[in-house]
């Protein structure tokens, strides 16, 4: 069991790890309410939230330095000597991350043309898809290539019952044959 | 937020014209960020020739590796990792941790020459100017001594204003080490300035 002062000591403590963050706005509503009802009834960290707020004051309105006059001249005399070695050629792959980080950024910079493209875009994918007309359950073959398979097949079935008229038959002589007799014949 | 993304757009095209050899779209990167980048290196490393020099080293190894950039980065935070690890590196160097003695050799001095300006915070009070002044003398003591580990994060985060995740992504230390560091930091500086302070509040 925590006495008085030990339960205010550590609640002071952790009341003041938040004070970084309570000042810089960062903390959720509950914890705001929680830092707040602290500071109303404890003078040393409302001392502590005060110099926090000062300090943080003084951080952000000290005077901003600058380079000298001469800063962008000396800056472009050592340049100028780097230039030959300074550009290397981009790999391709190097190149490609680059574009498709671009193209990234510039999706998150315009993120709502993206959204706007992409919906526009499914739709009409869905209007292309459902004018389009339903698929022919068939075997899968095209018809004609049966017409040509059946076109095929008469010669060679001619030429099956052909050879088992006359197994010996040679078509080739045959013809041969029927020319030297319209030949003599002439 | 949009104006951050645009900001991020033109330095995504900056980079893209860079890359392709444009010296006159680097020159642009230059000019948008030397401000930023010397103030900061100038509170690291104290010494204003030894800032300008550090400054000047960034944007030359940027120039280098421009083509070795990614746009997954904000060009922003990648010149900042540049710059922190160059003073990293010469802080290692010559052992520069400035002590409070060395002020005369630090940039207030040169505010007299002319070569530093004050762009902020300048009330026509003379006063207030004056306790201005002092206030900031004496801050950039405390900056100077505080580890080089919580002032990178401080200066970071409250002179430059980058995120908890830049940060985190420039010093690559987690979340979590970057919103203590920034907390303890901050605890410090107000424990050295404390006697200064209740003057302000």
């Amino acid at each position: 069991m925590l006495s008085l002062s030990q339960k205010t000591n550590t609640e002071c403590s952790a009341i003041c790890a938040l004070l970084s963050e309570y000042h810089d706005n960062l903390l959720s509503a509950r914890q705001i309410i929680e830092v707040e009802k602290h500071l109303a009834v404890c003078l040393e960290c409302l001392e502590a939230s005060r110099g926090m707020e000062a300090m943080i004051h003084l951080l952000h309105s000290t005077p901003q330095r600058d380079t000298s006059d001469d800063f962008m001249m000396r800056l472009h005399d050592r340049l100028d000597v780097l230039e030959p070695a300074a550009m290397p050629a981009l790999p391709l792959r190097a190149r490609f991350r680059e574009w498709v980080m671009s193209l990234i950024l510039a999706l998150r910079i315009y993120r709502l043309h993206a959204v706007s493209f992409s919906l526009v875009g499914v739709f009409l994918i869905g209007v292309f898809l459902l004018k389009q007309p339903p698929a022919s359950h068939n075997t899968g073959e095209p018809e004609g290539q049966i017409e040509a398979r059946s076109g095929l097949a008469m010669p060679l079935e001619q030429n099956v019952v052909n050879a088992t008229e006359d197994p010996f038959s040679d078509p080739v002589a045959n013809r041969l044959a029927v020319h030297a007799l319209l030949s003599t014949g002439r | 937020m949009w104006a951050m993304e645009n900001v991020m757009h033109t330095d995504t095209l900056l980079i893209q014209r860079a890359q392709a050899n444009d010296r006159t779209a680097f020159n642009e990167i230059v000019l948008r960020y030397k401000s930023k980048v010397y103030n900061y290196i100038s509170r690291m490393v104290r010494s204003s020739a030894d800032a300008e020099d550090l400054t000047q080293e960034t944007f030359v190894r940027a120039y280098l590796s421009i083509h070795s950039f990614q746009s997954r980065a904000s060009l922003n935070t990648w010149l900042f990792r540049i710059a922190t690890n160059l003073c990293i590196d010469f802080s290692r160097k010559t052992k520069a941790h400035i002590q409070a003695s060395s002020l005369s050799q630090t940039c207030y001095e040169d505010d007299d020459t002319g070569s530093q300006r004050d762009i902020l915070d300048v009330s026509y009070d003379p006063q207030r100017v004056l306790i201005s002044k002092e206030l900031g003398r004496e801050l950039d003591t405390a900056l100077s001594q505080l580890p080089e580990k919580l002032r990178t994060v401080i200066l970071l985060y409250d002179m430059e204003g980058l995120s908890y995740e830049e940060i985190s992504s420039i010093v690559n230390v987690p979340l979590g080490t970057v919103k203590s560091r920034i907390f303890n930091a901050r605890a410090q500086l107000r424990e050295a300035l404390a006697p200064y302070l209740k003057g302000v509040y």
